[in-house]
């Protein structure tokens, strides 16, 4: 049996890990709060501009823009967002994981957004575009925007022929869905909102022209759909984290409450020995 | 026929507007835009400057800022793309006035990697004072 000061100690540093998960998840429940806000408040804008673009695309299968032809090629760029911390259940893992496994079959560079992706991604040799960036605790535009023009500036040179990203889509506290986005060329999808089907073959009228609409439409659209993953990324973590840190609070009680029964237990035997000694010294002084 | 049609304001951040109007007017790149109920299905971009938005039955146009996005017009549903776009009441009207100097200050030194990006900044802080009816002195 293991010594009562033992089983006292190892009470002790139980106690002190489950203070911190628990601190961890208040923490992480009440930033929760702020980045579920801004994940709801983003969505209008990066719907709309889902449909504008897909209503524009659907009705003018002739432009042809540079930005949103396929090309053969099988270089490919993949911009994975996870969370700057660990500590978040399987949550960078996962996002990472998808990201190697699509891009399985392609030359693939890496564009890490968050600490954690990019050290899983450099740990284990897989090529980077740049030292990547780190995801930071309020996601920023001006920072989307930079990164955003960069891959299409590389894009234009033909240093990868297709763009993909990789988030994380935050469904509630307990889930979040790892999902590929194909960024470059445009994704076309033909969801168009259904209060609008009946007048799909009505014209746009384009000013300036549509062409040099695109020019600008399409990296504003790039640029909402990255922010928007680091939105939802963000508030993904800290939903991934909540429970984390709850299943490891709950097993720290459980722990401890095993621990102090052993405790006890430990305890009540010592007892019992000194008392059959005592009264073995007293019978044998008779 | 109702001569009304929802207009719907958003930025990245938020819902800045959703309602009924009558009548909009937008900064387009091409030049200022009315925009009626039953309007033709049309995109276009937009310059930093002002909304003016009039409700059904009022003679005065609201204001609000924008500093550049969309303006997208299809079967009396039109939404405008913001980058940012505020109430007249809730611009900062100090916080624009000094974008504006710095961004003057910027062209005025002629280091000519900013040129761009101060001529952009000039453009929507005075975007903004000119939502608020900004009056110099």
């Amino acid at each position: 049996m293991q010594g009562i000061r033992d089983i006292k100690r190892r009470i002790r540093s139980v106690k002190s890990t489950e203070q911190i998960t628990r601190a961890m998840k208040m923490v992480a429940a009440a930033k929760l709060k702020g980045a579920e806000k801004l994940v709801k408040e983003s969505r209008p804008y990066a719907r709309t501009m889902q449909n504008v673009f897909q209503n524009i695309m659907a009705r003018s299968e002739d432009v042809k823009h540079p930005l949103l032809i396929t090309r053969h090629g099988n270089k490919a760029c993949y911009v994975v967002i996870t969370a700057d911390r660990g500590l978040c259940g399987g949550f960078n893992t996962n996002i990472t994981r998808l990201a190697i496994e699509k891009s399985k079959g392609q030359k693939a560079v890496f564009l890490p957004i968050g600490r954690k992706g990019r050290d899983y991604l450099a740990f284990r040799g897989y090529p980077l575009l740049n030292q990547g960036y780190l995801a930071g605790d309020k996601p920023d535009v001006a920072l989307v925007q930079n990164i955003v023009l960069d891959l299409i500036t590389r894009y234009q040179k033909e240093e990868f022929d297709s763009v993909y990203l990789v988030y994380s889509r935050y469904v509630s506290p307990l889930t979040q869905e790892s999902r590929v986005v194909r960024l470059l060329p445009a994704e076309i999808t033909n969801e168009i909102d259904n209060q609008n089907e009946n007048h799909i073959h009505e014209e746009y009228l384009y000013e300036p022209s549509a062409l040099g609409l695109l020019d600008t439409l399409i990296p504003r659209y790039l640029i909402t759909q990255v922010y928007r993953g680091l939105v939802e990324n963000h508030a993904g973590e800290l939903g991934s984290r909540m429970t984390a840190m709850d299943n490891a609070t709950k097993n720290a009680e459980e722990m401890i409450a095993d621990l102090t029964l052993q405790y006890n237990r430990a305890r009540q035997a010592a007892i019992t020995q000194e008392i059959a000694e005592i009264v073995g010294g007293a019978e044998a002084l008779r | 026929m109702a001569n009304t049609f929802r207009l719907r304001i958003v930025t990245p951040e938020k819902v800045v507007f959703d309602e009924e109007v009558e009548m909009v007017i937008v900064p387009g790149s091409q030049g200022e835009l009315g925009v009626l109920a039953n309007h033709t299905a049309l995109v276009t971009s937009l310059k930093p400057g002002v909304l003016k938005v009039r409700r059904e039955n009022n003679n005065m146009f609201e204001k609000l800022s924008c500093t550049g996005g969309f303006l997208h017009v299809l079967s009396n549903d039109v939404q405008v793309l913001a980058d940012a776009s505020e109430f007249a009441a809730e611009i900062d009207v100090q916080r624009a006035l000094r974008a504006r100097q710095r961004a003057e200050e910027r062209l005025l030194s002629g280091h000519d990697v900013d040129i761009l990006r101060a001529k952009l900044a000039l453009e929507r802080a005075l975007a903004r004072l000119k939502t608020v009816d900004y009056q110099e002195g």
